[in-house]
């Protein structure tokens, strides 16, 4: 069986996709500066040195000692909420290691800290040199760095002009022209391969998407799959990294998390507590997997009924207190509106001759009488609308199809701000495509 | 045996009955040039800022210069080119104005969009900026409106450490903050749930005096969030033509040298925004046209 032959409206619409990207891509050509999707990063070197808390006195470090203060100094610190209710800060139990970290050595901050003591070269470790590698927004400003680079490392190469100095002074005027100058080198502006692969990536991936737009397609069918492959697992790894780990695996097994999971996680206040209380969704977990066993799965109906009577229970005050009474209270205003206007050179003379402040005067606002008496039709019209208890006949009738009317201008409005934010993304793409990957806009 | 092609009358009637029945892909691809060529065009208009963008603007500028603010990035990259522009305006107006600035986020990838604006806003226009005392990156914490419910009781409650893994109790921006009534300013930017709904329903709802709540949302949100102005949230700022008012206002007052571009985001984008909008409503009055054009026709309306 041969495939279906292309519709000749098919044909026109692909010829004018083609002759629509073969002009783009030669205006591009003939105007842009750089090859398509190049991106460049800022590269600035730097020699890093660990460094780790020093101890203080009593043996503990200082985030260990931040800590215990926190924790008699209700006053002063969050931990007061510990200290009023709940058991003591048990730190001294499970003193903290001391945290370690890369720093920058001439950094004016880290070297007073070193020369004051907070902080201490960890022995054995040599320096390291690092490179920090920042992307650049887009391609001009790339451009407008690097020049500005190059002009800044151009200036500061001539060497200081002798006439008038002493030596001391031409040494001093050297010397810092030689440190600002290596600070200038050691500042690059680079192609990256990286950066400019995942443009590519990106692009590939958005039309691909696009392209069902035009018909179903195999190429769409695998960008489909990506995404919903990646999305899939990014849920699993956010699930697991943020709530099984700190919130159920943390409190079970504190030990063993720090030792091969979150080597940062604080110590628990009371370990006891949090280790009984992690039993409750633990279980609750184990019944709501029941459903995968051959027999018994009625059990995990149990901790369904425990979330959504807890949802319910949450969401129905907010509910009542924010959408409800809130909502009525601020329905209920005057149908006349004023704004507040500064008052008259008569009534600031007057004033001032009694010796007292002239007092802002009124004005009738139009517009926000207009808004008001509005949406006092509306509301009732509206709820009338939806009053079914009353055949819709008559003065009720004829009220409730103003209602419909206040209904069909608020699904206008809701159209037309979702097609705002629908053209938005559509712009946001285009963007991408334009600038970041065809580089033939900014 | 070949279907009979249909009869469709003469003269501009046939013109328009065949404009209704138009391969709706022609349309994709005039939705397409009416964006590509203004951005090309790099076409700019003049904002206007309105009511919310004005309320947003002064719910900042109102509160004491130093105030701690707490910014929830609630938005991920599906959303982004509609979010992004204003927070990025709002990162810059809280630091230009002075305020410290508590960042989190109630979406996974909100910690990133954060990231994203820190590194492009806060510390390029602000490198004076210091973390831990000038602001804080507390970052994602599962549990939806679960997490405001906490952070409305106690900040140790939801965070026991910033994003970094520093606990809670060192850092000194956060010494004196217990709960969310201890900020003089929230803001939501927000792409649905949870966002700036859950805002007004948990935090402002148990504190309404206690901060100003302003909120920032798509535009598919917001029809929702609109009954909330001004009397829950403060401030509104509606997708990107609400982003565009808010940039005018903020860089008229704090205005950048360097890169300006980073600050016109949302600017940039209403020019083919309003060419797309053109476009379609006079494919919608052409769509009318059309339809009553056919009435009586085999197919056609009746």
């Amino acid at each position: 069986m041969s495939a279906p032959a292309t519709k000749p409206n098919d044909r026109l619409l692909w010829v004018s996709l083609v002759v629509l990207g073969l002009v783009g891509l030669s205006v591009g050509k003939f105007f842009r500066p750089e090859p398509i999707a190049e991106a460049y990063v800022s590269v600035t070197t730097e020699v890093r040195t660990l460094v780790e808390e020093a101890p203080t006195n009593d043996g503990s470090t200082p985030a260990a000692s931040a800590a215990a203060a926190a924790a008699a100094a209700p006053a002063t610190s969050l931990a007061s909420g510990e200290a009023a209710g709940q058991p003591a800060d048990n730190t001294k139990t499970q003193p903290a290691q001391p945290k370690r970290i890369w720093v920058d050595a001439d950094d004016p901050a880290i070297e007073r800290q070193l020369k004051e003591g907070t902080l201490k070269r960890v022995p054995d470790v040599a320096q390291a040199v690092w490179d920090v590698r920042t992307p650049i927004d887009n391609r001009a400003t790339a451009r407008a760095q690097m020049a500005a680079l190059e002009k800044e490392a151009e200036k500061l190469s001539a060497p200081t002009d002798p006439t008038g100095l002493t030596k001391e002074q031409f040494d001093q005027r050297e010397a810092a022209r030689m440190a600002a100058l290596k600070v200038v080198e050691e500042k690059r502006i680079v192609s990256s391969t990286r950066d400019s692969l995942g443009i590519w990536v990106a692009a590939l991936l958005t039309l691909g998407i696009l392209s069902f737009l035009v018909r179903d397609n195999p190429f769409y069918k695998v960008v489909e799959s990506i995404l919903i492959g990646v999305s899939a697992a990014y849920w699993m790894l956010v699930a697991f990294w943020s709530t099984l780990v700190p919130d159920l695996f943390a409190k079970l097994a504190p030990d063993l998390v720090r030792a091969t999971m979150l080597p940062g996680l604080a110590p628990s206040k009371d370990p006891t507590q949090d280790f009984l209380l992690a039993l409750i969704p633990l279980g609750l977990a184990i019944m709501l997997l029941w459903r995968l066993m051959p027999k018994g799965g009625w059990i995990a109906v149990w901790p369904l009924a425990v979330v959504i009577g807890t949802f319910a229970g949450m969401r129905l005050t907010a509910t009542i207190e924010a959408d409800f009474m809130a909502q009525i209270a601020a329905a209920i205003k005057p149908a006349a509106a004023f704004t507040a206007v500064p008052p008259d050179e008569a009534a600031i003379a007057a004033a001032q001759a009694a010796g007292t402040v002239a007092s802002p005067g009124r004005a009738f606002d139009f517009g926000g009488t207009l808004a008001a008496i509005l949406g006092l039709i509306g509301v009732i019209t509206v709820l009338i609308y939806f009053f079914f208890s009353l055949e819709h006949k008559g003065v009720v009738g004829k009220t409730a199809r103003v209602g419909v009317w206040f209904l069909m201008i608020t699904f206008g409005a809701a159209f037309g701000l979702t097609v705002m934010g629908r053209m938005t993304l559509l712009i946001g793409r285009f963007e991408f495509l334009f600038g970041d990957w065809l580089n033939v806009a900014k | 045996m070949q279907p009979r092609k249909e009869q469709l009358p003469p003269g501009i009637r046939g013109l328009l009955v065949r404009l209704g029945r138009i391969d709706r892909r022609w349309i994709y691809l005039a939705v397409a040039v009416a964006i590509g060529v203004p951005m090309l065009a790099e076409l700019r208009l003049p904002e206007v800022p309105e009511k919310k963008a004005r309320a947003t603007f002064e719910a900042i500028e109102s509160i004491p210069e130093g105030s701690i603010v707490l910014l929830s990035f609630d938005y991920d990259p599906a959303s982004e080119a509609e979010l992004e522009p204003m927070a990025n305006a709002m990162v810059h107006h809280c630091a230009s104005r002075g305020h410290r600035i508590v960042f989190m986020a109630l979406w996974p990838l909100g910690k990133q969009m954060a990231d994203k604006t820190i590194d492009s806003v806060l510390k390029y226009y602000h490198p004076d900026k210091v973390e831990g005392v000038d602001y804080v990156q507390l970052g994602f914490k599962t549990g939806n409106e679960g997490v405001i419910k906490l952070l409305a009781n106690s900040i140790d409650g939801a965070y026991t450490t910033d994003a970094a893994g520093k606990a809670i109790s060192e850092i000194p921006l956060l010494a004196n903050v217990r709960s969310v009534g201890d900020f003089k300013l929230v803001a939501s930017i927000s792409a649905g749930y949870p966002g700036a709904q859950q805002w007004v329903q948990y935090a402002d709802s148990a504190m309404p005096e206690a901060f100003k709540l302003i909120g920032g949302t798509t535009g598919v949100q917001s029809s929702q969030l609109l009954p909330y102005f001004p009397t829950q949230m403060e401030g509104m700022l509606i997708a990107v033509k609400g982003a565009a008012e808010y940039e005018t206002l903020v860089t008229e007052k704090y205005p950048v040298t360097e890169s300006p571009e980073r600050l016109g985001i949302g600017r940039e984008r209403m020019g083919p925004q309003l060419v797309a909008h053109l476009l379609i409503i006079a494919l919608i009055v052409l769509g009318n046209i059309s339809m009553l054009a056919a009435r009586g026709l085999k197919g056609g309306a009746r």
